[in-house]
């Protein structure tokens, strides 16, 4: 299938109970749909529902209304409903996402959190560690930090690591979220090299890059999520 | 993933006469998965471990267990010896004190090597590499295999109480509040530890914690109790980003951020 | 403990030996299993006399007033002492026969005759040992008329 991600009529609000119960409509009519090799971007101002959506791609944003179809397996997994394990084998092998933030593990070292995902997937220890060293290399995470837990690490080095997790798998479909928000030009330029090498693999990604030449360096498509916007929708 | 589930759980209630200990609870929990089962103390999230590990016996519902030799079995209508057996060999039960689930007076090697004799190994070199081997894993050193649990530390103790229940293998493994009596920098390496042993041995286990940060670092689905009853279940990450319920929200915004 | 089969914490006493001591070192109340089946503890008979229970033709009574508890093996039924495949159940080894009765195969009891290190050994049932002597069996110390000996003999 050459359209491995496809989303349809989606629709998310919030119900705040600890506030009155006041609703809060995020998004609605969400429809897009993304080809393999393809790199679409969601754009539009902030608070416009990026991330949001991003999340439900995910699945750990739960979807109102509407339908994420993902070819997964040989199969097409409605992710928008479906059942917590298949979530979480959609995300081992066809799902990867790269979050803003790493989420640090206390006492695992930097390397092992890269090669964990390969581990995941049955292939053996050092040749995980050894993958997940030439991704350290390529993003030029200091050697010495590699043994680390990142807990102590910058906010840059703290992402690279979490790029380096996101990119060990060969994933048909990948969500980036501000993956170069806080990286220096010249590491800027690996992950942009990076998206390149996914999209000549034949991955379908879809971001969020708020930083313009990194955008325009990796966008095929964008996707103003302002047309997303629940007020439009309703009026 | 196995496609057939480990833990069949059917509209499972228990009454303390009047007074309800849990209600309607029913989940499936698949070879490899853990499911956190959290709530405030009084939530039913106890009562529930004790009628999953046959510790108690739900008012009704029904319990099933897929057996090693591929029929399941409802929990209730197996005899108490087998049942016994069952929760020393394929079975673990990891209690927040660990001084209930060791023998404090015999050393650290017996305590682990006792699940293997209860199953039949009968040499003593090997039971007492195997017990070695266990410490190291669960980074006890070698030479306290001698040592009685009363000499260790609460982490130790912890421990070693899981090298006992995880020595033989079991396919599922309950755990009610593993992390609950030991200080912050001691939990922390607990959980690495029971992340790491869970992933590596590819366990199915049951977590009762109030700690959503215990149940967000293990566990990959989660149920949320009030008043005996599960109130939302789900990917754990999709519980605690995206809460649903009034309860859930309370307890997910009660977290100290740090 | 035996409905249920629950023997685990008697290999963990005799793993407790070995990890203190190298070897079994319990001597007595030595655990055996009945029938394949049933553990028990023949308290106060020393191990040295379990594998004479075993397919014995006599009823055996076992009974511990304290605990409560009574043992009965049926005649010929199999007792086999509990143990580890590389630590065999053993049996004291005697190079000599009872030093009064001359006795073989039976369990016997170090008796200490001087402070020069001279000892003796001999029946640890002195019934069985006297009713033997009184049949005429004597042992290599008995008729000897050596003081210290009949000292200790007495």
């Amino acid at each position: 299938m050459a359209t491995p991600l496809v989303v349809s009529e989606v629709a998310k609000s919030f119900t705040m109970h600890l506030r009155d119960g006041v609703r809060l409509p995020v998004v609605a009519n969400v429809s897009f749909s993304v080809k393999s090799g393809e790199c679409v971007v969601l754009g539009g101002p902030s608070g416009v529902g990026k991330s949001s959506i991003l999340k439900m791609l995910y699945g750990n944003y739960g979807v109102d209304e509407g339908q994420i179809l993902m070819e997964h397996d040989g199969r097409l997994v409605n992710l928008a409903d479906a059942e917590p394990r298949t979530v979480l084998e959609v995300r081992r092998t066809t799902l990867g996402y790269v979050s803003q933030f790493l989420r640090v593990v206390p006492r695992v070292s930097a390397l092992d959190i890269v090669a964990e995902p390969l581990h995941a997937r049955g292939v053996a220890s050092e040749e995980a560690r050894e993958r997940a060293a030439e991704l350290l290399a390529k993003l030029n995470l200091p050697k010495e930090l590699w043994a680390l837990p990142p807990a102590t690490f910058s906010g840059g080095e703290q992402q690279r690591v979490n790029i380096a997790r996101g990119f060990i798998i060969d994933h048909r479909i990948l969500l980036l979220d501000e993956p170069t928000a806080s990286l220096d030009a010249k590491n800027r330029a690996v992950v942009v090299g990076m998206i390149a090498e996914k999209k000549a693999q034949g991955t379908a990604l879809v971001g969020i890059f708020h930083d313009a030449e990194v955008r325009d360096a990796v966008a095929d498509r964008i996707i103003d999520v302002s047309e997303f916007s629940p007020r439009k929708h309703a009026a | 993933m196995s496609a057939v589930p480990l833990l069949k759980v059917k509209d499972v209630s228990k009454f303390y006469g009047s007074r309800i200990g849990c209600r309607n609870v029913s989940f499936e929990l698949y070879p490899g998965e853990v499911l956190a089962v959290v709530g405030e103390s009084g939530s039913g999230k106890t009562t529930l471990l004790s009628c999953l590990s046959t510790r108690l016996m739900p008012s009704s519902g029904m319990i099933e267990y897929h057996m090693r030799d591929g029929l399941y079995r409802d929990l209730a209508h197996m005899g108490e010896a087998e049942r016994r057996f069952l929760m020393r060999t394929d079975w673990g039960f990891v209690h927040q004190n660990p001084a209930e689930g060791l023998r404090m007076t015999v050393s650290a090697g017996a305590n682990v090597g006792e699940r293997l004799m209860a199953v039949g190994d009968r040499h003593y070199g090997n039971i007492r590499a195997t017990a070695g081997d266990w410490l190291r894993r669960v980074e006890i050193e070698e030479d306290r295999i001698d040592d009685q649990p009363r000499a260790f530390s609460g982490g130790m103790r912890q421990r070693l109480q899981i090298a006992r229940n995880l020595v033989t293998a079991p396919r599922l493994v309950f755990m009610d509040e593993p992390t609950g009596g030991l200080d912050v920098s001691v939990q922390a390496r607990l959980l690495d530890l029971v992340r790491g042993l869970v992933h590596d041995l590819g366990l199915a286990a049951i977590i009762v914690t109030h700690d959503l940060a215990v149940a967000r670092l293990l566990s990959h689905r989660m149920m949320v109790m009030k008043d005996g009853a599960v109130i939302e279940q789900g990917l754990t990450d999709r519980v605690l980003d995206d809460p649903r319920e009034p309860y859930t929200q309370l307890l997910v915004s009660s977290i100290l951020q740090v | 403990m035996h409905a249920l089969e629950e023997y685990g914490l008697m290999h963990v006493k005799l793993y407790e030996d070995i990890a203190r001591n190298g070897h079994i070192a319990t001597t007595y109340a030595y655990p055996v299993k009945v029938e394949g089946r049933y553990v028990m503890d023949p308290s106060p008979t020393p191990k040295f006399d379990n594998p004479k229970m075993h397919m014995s033709e006599a009823l055996q009574l076992f009974g511990a007033g304290r605990e409560k508890r009574i043992y009965a093996v049926p005649p010929y039924t199999e007792v086999v002492s509990l143990d580890f495949e590389d630590h065999p159940f053993e049996i004291q080894k005697f190079d000599k026969p009872c030093a009064l009765c001359g006795a073989e195969s039976v369990y016997l009891d170090e008796v200490v005759l001087d402070d020069k290190g001279g000892r003796m050994f001999v029946c640890s049932d002195t019934d069985h040992c006297e009713d033997r002597q009184a049949h005429g069996h004597a042992g290599p110390m008995l008729a000897r008329p050596k003081p210290e000996s009949q000292e200790a003999a007495e």
